[in-house]
């Protein structure tokens, strides 16, 4: 009797290890969804943004400012933006997204989903100039926070649930 | 019964230690493959920090341009490659504020000696700035060096949490030198180079900004009646209130105009003079049903009902069925870059859905100048591969927000086209662009 519960015991372990190979695996076979974005009509030369850019700057507002007001997404593009245009920050927007530790979407995984139109729109009015934070380089949801230093950054606007500051 | 659960059971303790040492190696792999690409950062950095150094201490008394053009670019490239070498570290760069505000500092000032380096001693304004950034410089270098010296390979930067703890937190609370010995001695730096003045560590980067809008300050009530008056069309049926108020680099209001069912537009209105410096209207455009003539036209009319002055269409470029049609004035012939305007046409009824104007109010001042050289004249800077396609007065902005007098010229080059900007005074080539194939 003893005999067949370590028996158990030892199945139900090696179920929970094949299992953890299974998801692990699935995680590796897995490729975010991407879609190539649609062409547009054939025009003459002209100053652009890159396509890559944009997608990149709104999957990063997509996964920081779900459920945002659309004001709030675009600040998010802009303080991106911001950090870009600043000595201090790296100067691309890669660079700014991926810098170690600065967003949590990229640390968690959400950045790799794929942005939806509002998202992509609100990148896109950013990335024309659009600020409604006038400047701001951080932003944070004080319900989420614990870290001091940003919460003594001086104010510049509150939109929706995130504080944006300077 | 008992003969095929051993075998069974024997399989899957197999089955568990395989899967158990395949993680266990393969975390090890992962975290060897971290640990040394923050230790080549680590390393890096302090190669890259002596050098500048080395290359400053040159710099100050280097008397020949040759020689202070050879050492201001390499003093670029390392402080381009320390900034790097900086970003790749596992710290988030609010604690080491000082360092990057040096390294931003010697690129800032070593771009000023370079952009005058057609001037006879192009050193000589900045020689002092410099003098001081290479104390400080030095010292962050010594620091390094012994850190080096120390033995960095005995330590880890990738103890479980030791980084995420580290960049969390404020200097002062972290009391985790035991542990993290290479993180405790970046932090100790940054507290160290408190022993400079605080005046040649200024909060933010003196940095070149753009005007703003400027005028009287304006009350919230006329704040939303400058939005209901520049868009007279969306207003109607819409609750129009001042719903947030923006500080930073000026003051402004934000006008939300809000309808049951009906997505909230936004115009943000500038504190001081009342300016229309953007609107945004997030709705969702599904269909194109006009075209890019027709949205241009839109536009223009848009403009032109609000009293803008002559403009020209300068670019236009499609996202999500929107056209976002790039407009700047035009005064006495010439193209006033400065003065940009931005206005987004919705594709399926030509709804005026975005409009940016911070440039246009900004720029509110234009200098009047007077071309030296002809055209033809001009023509003779530019390059005599380029074959010239067209060109015009211009004014543009140089990187000190100085307004220029150019003629611009739209070149192809091989396959590409660029716009080419000759000084009108003095047939300088002020600005390159390249035009991105449509």
């Amino acid at each position: 009797m003893r005999l067949q519960r370590v028996y158990l015991i030892y199945a139900v372990l090696c179920l929970a290890a094949a299992s953890l190979v299974v998801i692990q695996w699935i995680n590796q076979v897995q490729v975010p969804e991407d879609k190539t974005p649609e062409s547009e009509p054939e025009k003459t030369p002209r100053l652009t943004i890159k396509d890559n850019e944009l997608d990149l700057l709104a999957r990063a507002v997509h996964a920081e400012a779900k459920g945002e007001p659309y004001e709030g997404k675009v600040a998010v593009a802009a303080v991106i933006l911001n950090r870009v245009e600043h000595p201090e920050f790296p100067n691309t927007i890669a660079g700014v997204i991926y810098e170690p530790l600065a967003f949590q979407v990229v640390a968690n995984g959400t950045i790799n989903q794929k942005a939806d139109e509002v998202s992509l729109q609100a990148a896109y009015d950013a990335l024309h100039g659009v600020d409604p934070t006038n400047g701001a380089l951080y932003f944070y949801n004080p319900a989420k926070t614990r870290n001091r230093w940003i919460r003594t950054r001086p104010v510049v606007k509150k939109i929706g649930r995130h504080i944006f500051t300077s | 019964m008992q003969r095929i659960k051993t075998p069974v059971i024997f399989t899957l303790i197999v089955i568990l230690a395989a899967a158990a040492g395949s993680q266990y190696y393969a975390n090890r792999a992962y975290r060897l493959q971290l640990e040394a690409g923050y230790r080549r950062a680590f390393r890096e950095l302090a190669v890259h920090i002596d050098g500048m150094e080395t290359e400053l201490s040159k710099l100050l008394v280097a008397n020949s341009p040759t020689q202070q053009f050879g050492g201001l670019a390499n003093v670029l490239r390392l402080v381009y490659a320390a900034q790097a070498n900086l970003g790749q570290l596992p710290i988030h760069g609010l604690n080491l504020a000082r360092i990057e505000n040096l390294l931003a500092r010697v690129q800032a000032v070593a771009v000023e000696a370079a952009q005058g380096m057609h001037e006879t001693k192009p050193l000589n304004a900045v020689r002092n700035e410099l003098s001081q950034l290479y104390e400080q410089v030095r010292y962050v270098n010594n620091e390094l060096q012994a850190q080096l010296a120390l033995g960095e390979h005995k330590t880890s930067w990738t103890v479980r949490g030791g980084f995420m703890y580290a960049s969390l937190l404020s200097p002062a609370e972290t009391a985790f030198g035991e542990q993290q010995p290479l993180m405790q001695a970046l932090l100790m730096i940054e507290d160290g180079m408190d022993r400079f003045y605080d005046s040649d560590f200024p909060s933010e980067i003196k940095r070149l900004k753009a005007p703003l809008p400027t005028g009287e300050p304006i009350s919230e009530a006329e704040a939303v009646a400058a939005a209901k008056a520049f868009m007279p069309e969306q207003a109607a049926g819409r609750e129009l209130a001042v719903t947030n108020l923006t500080e930073g680099e000026f003051p402004t209001y934000t006008v939300t105009a809000a309808a049951g069912g009906k997505d909230p537009i936004t115009i943000e209105i500038a504190k001081d003079g009342g300016h229309v410096l953007w609107m945004i209207n997030p709705r969702i455009v599904q269909k194109r049903q006009l075209t890019e003539g027709e949205m241009a036209a839109y536009a223009v009319q848009f403009l032109q009902e609000r009293g803008f002055p002559e403009v020209e269409l300068v670019d236009t470029d499609w996202n999500l069925n929107r056209l976002m049609c790039s407009f700047v004035v035009v005064e006495e012939g010439v193209l006033v870059y400065p003065r940009q305007l931005k206005v987004q046409v919705a594709a399926d009824n030509g709804e005026i859905v975005g409009y940016q104007g911070l440039a246009y109010q900004a720029f509110a001042y234009i200098r009047k100048a007077t071309p030296v050289l002809s055209p033809e004249q001009a023509r003779a800077f530019v390059i005599e591969t380029a074959e010239i396609l067209e060109q015009r007065p211009a004014v543009i902005l140089d990187p000190n927000f100085e307004q220029k007098l150019t003629y611009e010229f739209r070149v192809k080059q091989g396959p590409d086209q660029f716009l080419i900007y000759i000084n009108a005074e003095n047939g300088a080539e002020e600005k390159i662009t390249r035009l991105e194939p449509g």
